[in-house]
């Protein structure tokens, strides 16, 4: 919502769970950005923007 | 059996009275009744989002079949169901995939809330920093009902 070429999906894994699989996701939350940067639990929003601008670098 | 309690449909009702701003759209992609699909939460999902959009007339839903209506699937990219699709004014890429209950259910309100007013909830430092971000980026987030 902040920058138009961001976008958000979140998915239910126990309803998914080829996903989950495909993500290694063992724990939740579990985000993944562009399919590569993970981050594993909660972060503060600071810390998952400088994961998003990881991803894009 | 109604998922949200009188005292929820209460809360929620003057909720988005007090806060939204615009109509926000919940696009829900569900089976075909006439195709034999495996979706065990898609007539779930589909009561409680008629039970929140019922709680607000900027609440629109409107449901699709997947993958029988081709044009709503392809405009909103739905490769699997129960799909949830939340639009403000335009479609900003919010999508839910399952069922939002539990923890995920307040997730949803302020979604909902966000796109509404049109901006999100964060702080400028964090705004300033999204918005050296010039190229896609999707981010997934794993989660479950709690």
């Amino acid at each position: 919502m902040a920058n138009a070429n961001i976008r958000a999906e979140v998915i239910e894994v126990s309803e998914f769970p080829e996903l989950g699989d495909k993500y290694n996701v063992f724990g939740v939350p579990k985000s993944v950005i562009n399919e590569t940067v993970e981050i594993e639990g909660a972060a503060p929003e600071i810390m998952f923007v400088q994961k998003v601008l990881e991803a894009v670098q | 059996m109604a998922f949200l309690q009188e005292k929820d449909i209460q809360f929620l009702k003057e909720k988005f009275a007090k806060e939204m701003v615009n109509d926000v759209t919940i696009h829900f992609f569900t089976k075909s009744p006439v195709l034999a699909q495996d979706c065990p939460y898609c007539d779930h999902t589909k009561q409680l989002l008629e039970e929140l959009a019922a709680t607000s007339e900027k609440i629109k839903l409107m449901v699709h079949t997947y993958p029988t209506e081709k044009e709503a699937v392809e405009k909103y990219g739905i490769d699997k169901i129960p799909a949830i699709v939340f639009e403000g004014t335009e479609d900003v890429g919010i999508r839910f995939y399952g069922i939002p209950s539990g923890y995920e259910f307040s997730t949803v309100i302020e979604t909902i809330i966000d796109l509404s007013k049109g901006k999100p909830e964060l702080p400028d430092n964090v705004l300033a920093e999204l918005a050296k971000v010039t190229s896609p980026v999707t981010i997934k987030v794993f989660v479950t009902p709690t």
